[in-house]
């Protein structure tokens, strides 16, 4: 199922598990049969032996004490026998590639991939025929996405599960699913093989589903040679017939540093952070981020990239080292005071939204921030526009859905318009038009002169935006320089959990360093048509 | 740093391997034994009792600390506000129209010392038990396992709703909102959207936590089967038949000493 966000696609999900309306609120017409049992005559959970559901945010599913607990309460539910659990409870951790776990383990010591996997496992041990995933790979680093394709690969093709998931990630999709429904306001718009699919949204950008990457790529070639056959992944992209020469151009610099007041916006000098008595979670990491870059902090679940927003916004105090704002040592401001030199927006809107309406939660930074009468209102206005949510000006923040909520945390921040921003996986939920949205405000925000640090597993955006990438592997920078260097180290990337963007993966299976000029997919369809820039 | 669920923490000593059911009633006892004393002394000897099982029974110092720090401010107010408002007895000192007296001191430290040996008490099965052997436990003694099971969820997302009320603080402090500000008035205003975004959350997690658990046959009028039973063993009627003593004798000395 994919769709734009608030499309109905979760809730259809929710339907056929037989868990809403009765448990969401709403009316339900028609009927709907899994395994030849009518949903709505079951009782609630009544399909648990049958249908197994994962949700898209494992918290709400984990909370028993340990790993073997967690697998094990589905089982006691359902009354199995105390003898066959331990059995059952190996199997499915098996199946999601966990069987090296200490089952005594916290379910919560685990990275959000294995989350994941720990819930799937949960739900597998229940021996059902059919699963239901809302949003698997959101919030997944490119190492935790690929090991739930291979599991849920293995899945499919040695249990004969049928799976029936939500899904914003194209590549996810079309590497797992037979079969693609598009879902927009509450019906069917398309449906077919994800092939299908994809070629006709390309031309639909109101139902907000990412055109792949690879698919972009062949589609731009195809303008230019009809011959040329589309594919969704860069496995089905055929080898050149010919390499055309053709110099690229070099990617846009920004204006150095020396133009400015202070040259230098974000500085680490030497930090180390603990948390309490734990292991460092950042070790002597020194950092030096000039006015106006656009810098991209990447690296797996649990490197340290979190630690270090946190650090710089001064949420947390570095154990060792020094944090200097635009010259200026953090040590001795409180983080409302420096709220007026960087603002953050956090990886979970929930944590950030507490005003009764859209406009309000917009104007809380700036008012703050000493800001009134005309100068607020015009800005709070003209964010609203740039996030497209003049519609939903008056209306409560916290019955939208995630990609609505995230975009008010996103514009709330961007309200301040502070001089550094820093972005903590501001695109996890995003449907297509609202991450475009977002390209948008930080590409106009960088031109500004607005210095930009983004943490994201999104290495395409990353490339399309990102002038430099910093990547952090257990508390660590490992490496360190402008968006192509870094995205040549392919060891590093993959130690890190990384994988290079679409452009640098074309150039590498061609052996074709002019493809990954510009880091896109639609520049390195340009080089491959031998278009001159 | 040790990852827990709730309040309960990974331990190994007899403390840890007593039945829950040894530990609840030790708990009921101790409670009922805070209400009923009021003899300091005897408050005394219940929370000296009640710390000496915990460090006894190998809970990390560390936790009990944190305990105690969360305790500290309340029995502070306490102690502050009955020595201020509750007359009689020698009046020790005049603080303008105010004076504390010794009688109500007293009061302040009886009703300080109650709070602090009921939380006390009511700790040990909470940080020495996994959440699902409490909740068999109470489903043991004749609680409904639903409702065991809600006591043992909300238990379980305290801390999550805690670490909520920090990260939303923090949200607030980096768009501008400056606590450090000793105006009473504007840090309890800062609280009011707090606590609506806190219940906002609430509501939102407790809607994902049904969905997982109906999902997962949670509420089915099955059997349900439990993998790791409880069962009393001898070490643990020596508990109970200890605590059950212990209670009556102090009962005892409470009541003579009136």
């Amino acid at each position: 199922m994919m769709g734009s966000a608030g499309s109905g696609k979760s809730t259809l999900c929710m339907a056929v598990a037989g868990l809403a309306p009765r448990l969401t609120g709403g009316n339900l017409t028609g009927k709907i049969a899994v395994a030849g049992r009518d949903v709505q005559a079951e009782p609630i959970g009544g399909l648990a032996d049958v249908l197994g559901v994962v949700l898209a945010d494992p918290t709400g599913q984990l909370f028993n004490p340990t790993i073997a607990d967690e697998i094990a309460w589905g089982l006691e539910n359902l009354g199995v026998p105390p003898a066959q659990m331990d059995d059952r409870i190996r199997r499915a951790l098996a199946m999601v590639g966990l069987d090296a776990i200490a089952w005594d383990q916290p379910p919560q010591t685990l990275s959000g991939g294995q989350q994941k996997r720990l819930a799937l496992a949960a739900a597998l041990a229940l021996e059902p025929q059919t699963l239901v995933l809302d949003q698997p790979s959101g919030g997944l680093s490119p190492a935790g996405r690929a090991e739930l394709i291979r599991v849920l690969k293995i899945l499919r093709e040695e249990h004969n599960l049928t799976v029936l998931m939500t899904e914003s990630d194209p590549e996810f999709v079309s590497r797992l699913a037979d079969r693609v429904v598009v879902i927009h306001d509450g019906q069917i718009a398309h449906q077919g093989t994800p092939a299908e699919v994809y070629v006709e949204v390309i031309n639909h950008p109101k139902y907000g589903i990412v055109v792949p990457p690879a698919l972009a790529f062949t589609e731009e070639v195809r303008q230019r040679d009809r011959a040329f056959r589309l594919a969704l992944t860069i496995d089905e992209i055929s080898r050149p017939s010919k390499k055309p020469h053709v110099t690229p151009m070099a990617r846009a610099v920004l204006d150095p540093p020396e133009k400015h007041v202070h040259p230098v916006a974000i500085q680490c000098q030497d930090v180390s952070f603990r948390y309490g008595n734990g292991p460092e979670a950042l070790r002597r990491v020194s950092l030096t981020i000039p006015r106006g870059q656009f810098a991209a902090l990447a690296g797996e679940n649990g490197a340290g990239k979190t630690t270090l927003a946190r650090l710089l916004v001064g949420i947390l105090r570095p154990t060792n080292g020094r944090i200097l704002l635009n010259g200026v040592d953090t040590a001795g401001t409180t983080v409302g005071t420096a709220a007026r030199q960087i603002g953050i927006a956090f990886q979970n809107p929930e944590n950030q939204i507490f005003n009764a309406t859209v406009a309000e939660e917009v104007a809380f930074g700036p008012r703050n921030l000493g800001r009134s009468g005309d100068e607020l209102d015009s800005s709070i206005t003209e964010t609203l526009k740039t996030f497209d949510l003049e519609d939903l000006r008056d209306v409560p923040p916290a019955i939208l859905n995630l990609s609505a909520r995230r975009m008010v945390a996103l514009a709330s921040v961007a309200a301040m318009n502070t001089p550094i921003l820093v972005l903590d996986e501001p695109t996890v939920g995003l449907d297509a038009n609202d991450l475009e949205r977002l390209t948008g405000w930080l590409t106009t925000a960088h031109r500004r002169g607005v210095t930009i640090l983004l943490i994201t597993h999104d290495m395409e955006l990353t490339a399309r935006c990102a002038e430099r990438v910093i990547i952090l592997d257990h508390g660590q920078i490992v490496a360190d320089g402008t968006s192509p260097e870094v995205f040549n180290q392919t060891e590093i990337l993959r130690q890190s959990g990384l994988e290079a963007p679409f452009a640098v993966q074309l150039s590498q299976r061609f052996a074709w360093p002019a493809l990954a000029a510009d880091l896109t997919p639609g520049g390195a369809a340009r080089i491959w048509s031998g278009e001159q820039p | 740093m040790t990852t827990t669920v709730g309040p309960f923490s990974p331990g190994e000593s007899w403390l840890y391997r007593l039945d829950p059911r040894a530990k609840l009633w030790y708990a009921l006892l101790g409670i009922c034994l805070c209400l009923v004393a009021s003899r300091i002394e005897l408050l005394v000897g219940v929370v000296v009792a009640g710390q000496l099982v915990l460090v006894g029974g190998g809970v990390d110092v560390r936790r009990i600390a944190a305990l105690w720090g969360r305790l500290a401010l309340l029995l502070l107010i306490i102690v502050v506000g009955q020595s201020l408002f509750t007359p009689g007895g020698a009046t020790l000192v005049h603080i303008g129209p105010l004076a504390i007296t010794a009688g109500g001191m007293l009061t302040g430290l009886r009703i300080a010392l109650r709070v602090a040996g009921a939380a006390i008490m009511a700790a040990t099965p909470l940080l020495t038990t996994p959440i699902n052997l409490l909740v068999r436990g109470l489903e043991k003694v004749g609680l409904p396992y639903t409702w065991g099971m809600t006591v043992g969820l909300a238990l379980r997302y305290l801390e999550t709703l805690a670490g909520l009320y920090q990260s939303i603080g923090e949200a607030q402090q980096a768009r501008g909102w400056d606590v450090s500000s000793r105006n009473l008035v504007k840090r309890v205003r800062a609280a009011v959207p707090t606590l609506i975004a806190i219940i906002i959350a609430s509501l939102r997690l407790s809607d994902s936590l049904a969905l997982g658990m109906a999902a997962r046959g949670f509420g089915l009028k099955r059997a349900r089967t439990h993998r790791a039973d409880i069962a009393m063993r001898g070490a643990d009627w020596v508990a109970l038949v200890l605590t059950s003593a212990g209670f009556v004798v102090t009962l005892w000395l409470s009541l003579s000493l009136l």
